[in-house]
């Protein structure tokens, strides 16, 4: 069994959503106030990865993360070591490749925020602290769960993109879903069988878990 | 002070002045829907970013403290128990314990401490967003159809709590389709069609004039006003002028009593008719101010006075041919003392 490779994913899912997180609820609450022409492009760039083929991000990616240009080349300034074939590549590109899972949840339950509750809050002098505390996040966990789920699931099921920045290093680059593919190739159905049935119970289960959440009054999650 | 409200929505603007004095403290507003009241509130209450707002600083302390609407669109919130929401206004508030339970028994609101938003009935909704309003202790506090949706008797205990809580620093406008509620709790009407106000003034003459501009629901009828002079159980004798009008009594005792006249329930004779008052139906002496007809509905409508108080009166246009009744003669009209709720 593969445990270095599921390890990897493992740990790589983690901290793309933790990451995603951070990012996507400023990003959400930005894009569902900002009302401008402008508005549409960003949207059309952070829903590219649904559309796009992940080759595409990765071959752009693998050239953007490369010594001879500037991403790269500040990377290494920055922190002494080239960036790509490296896990941190991975991290920025997985980051890249599921952010509209994290947003997409995010902006919707932003959008059906009721303003009126806001507007009552701030009439009543409750702080912003408040005003989060009680009604933003208890109105917005739902969504986010979806998008942390989401962005999990996704992450463990990315391979065109890692395939094209990773470059299959084993304990630094070589995931889940690579490994199975070397295994494919190097005809070990043994090991494939395994390590895609892993896959599959995980994947399966958390989605399971979304939908039931869902069931239960959590909030639909619309795909842009 | 004149205050002025304007505000630009689409094709509909609003603009309106009213003229608001010291001794002024509850201001009733009614009109049609579409009028613009709930704009008016909104604005007033500096949730239209758009709006120009001027003079209400100088009538209620709007510098310092906030004005605070109640109305369909200050919902609860949805994540606290009702018990929840009120501690939080209450602590952002300043409001010390003893007032805060205070609040929470005057405005009926213990029984529905433990209940989740999503399981009170309208009527307990308004009761405790009145109260949450309470709280924040308003120098400005607007109530847009605050009380619609509490039966009678609840609503008049409400009205009550909100008169005792805004007596001392507390000034109220109040939007209500229940002009019944208006003409017994305001000391002034402002009427508003359109995004304008058409006139503002007391209750029994802002009411006799939006019934002839036919700006409030004409079947409503219009309302007679005068002090107490005797007052029973159920019942009590106001005065117009120099005559008595039975009425039913308030919930609220008050110096001033209100009657409210359906036009289609007055009847008019030349003749007295009966003794001054036959249990509990009135007869007033009137003089006829106008006739106009109302062919498609086949009515006449009469306006009548009597002693500068304004009453109509609708007869079938039959009768009314064969009556001959012409402006400007005097003539009784009869009518009942209001019904019991």
């Amino acid at each position: 069994m593969d445990m270095q490779a599921l390890w990897l994913t493992a740990r790589l899912a983690f901290i793309t959503t933790a990451i995603l997180m951070v990012i996507a609820v400023p990003v959400a609450l930005g894009l569902s106030r900002w009302q401008s022409p402008g508005k549409a492009l960003v949207q059309a760039f952070i829903a590219l990865p649904l559309v796009l083929p992940p080759t595409v991000l990765g071959f752009y990616l693998l050239i953007a993360f490369s010594p001879n240009n500037a991403v790269g080349q500040g990377w290494q300034a920055l922190f002494g070591s080239p960036l790509a074939f490296t896990f941190e590549a991975l991290v920025i590109g997985s980051v890249l490749y599921s952010l509209p899972f994290a947003v997409q949840p995010l902006y919707a339950g932003f959008t059906q925020l009721q303003p009126t509750l806001l507007e009552t809050a701030g009439m009543l002098n409750l702080s912003r602290y408040a005003q989060w505390r009680y009604i933003i996040i208890p109105a917005m966990a739902p969504n986010a769960l979806i998008a942390a789920g989401l962005s999990f699931a996704h992450t463990i099921g990315e391979f065109g993109v890692v395939l094209m920045i990773g470059g299959n290093i084993p304990g630094e680059t070589r995931v889940a879903s690579i490994a199975l593919f070397d295994h494919v190739e190097a005809l070990d159905y043994t090991q494939a069988h395994q390590l895609a049935a892993v896959l599959l119970v995980i994947s399966l289960v958390l989605l399971i878990a979304l939908y039931w959440r869902q069931a239960k009054g959590g909030t639909q999650w619309r795909p842009m | 002070m004149a205050t002025h409200v304007s505000c630009k929505r689409g094709d509909f603007s609003l603009n309106i002045n009213l003229n608001l004095s010291a001794d002024l403290n509850w201001l009733g507003i009614v009109g049609p829907s579409g009028a613009g009241k709930s704009t008016f509130m909104r604005c007033v209450a500096g949730l239209e970013k758009t709006a120009s707002v001027n003079g209400f600083a100088e009538w209620s302390d709007t510098t310092s403290k906030r004005p605070v609407l109640v109305s369909a669109q200050t919902p609860l919130f949805p994540a606290l128990t009702v018990m929840e929401n009120l501690k939080l206004v209450a602590r952002h508030n300043g409001l010390v314990q003893q007032d805060f339970l205070h609040i929470i028994e005057d405005f009926e609101c213990q029984s529905l401490l433990n209940k989740s938003i999503g399981t009170l009935s309208g009527g307990e909704i308004q009761r405790v967003i009145i109260a949450r309003a309470i709280m924040t202790t308003p120098s400005l506090l607007l109530l847009d159809e605050s009380t619609s949706a509490m039966d009678t008797k609840l609503r008049a205990r409400i009205l009550a709590a909100l008169q005792r809580y805004t007596e001392a620093s507390c000034k109220v406008l109040w939007v209500s389709h229940d002009w019944r509620d208006i003409a017994q709790y305001c000391d002034e009407v402002a009427v508003v069609k359109q995004g304008r106000c058409i006139i503002q003034d007391r209750p029994a003459a802002a009411f006799a004039f939006a019934e002839s501009a036919q700006s409030v629901d004409t079947s409503t009828g219009c309302i007679l006003q005068g002090p107490v002079l005797e007052s029973e159980a159920e019942f009590l004798v106001f005065a117009v002028g120099e005559h008595k009008v039975v009425t039913r009594a308030m919930e609220t005792p008050a110096e001033h009593a209100t009657l409210l006249v359906d036009p289609r329930q007055v009847l008019v004779a030349r003749e007295s008719l009966a003794p001054l008052q036959v249990g509990y139906v009135n007869r007033l002496p009137v003089v006829v101010e106008d006739i106009t007809s109302d062919a498609a509905a086949g009515v006449q409508r009469l306006t009548l006075n009597c002693e500068g108080q304004q009453l109509h009166a609708l007869l079938e246009a039959p009768a009314a041919r064969q009556f001959g009744i012409k402006a400007g003669e005097s003539v009784f009209a009869y009518f009942g003392a209001g019904t019991l709720s």
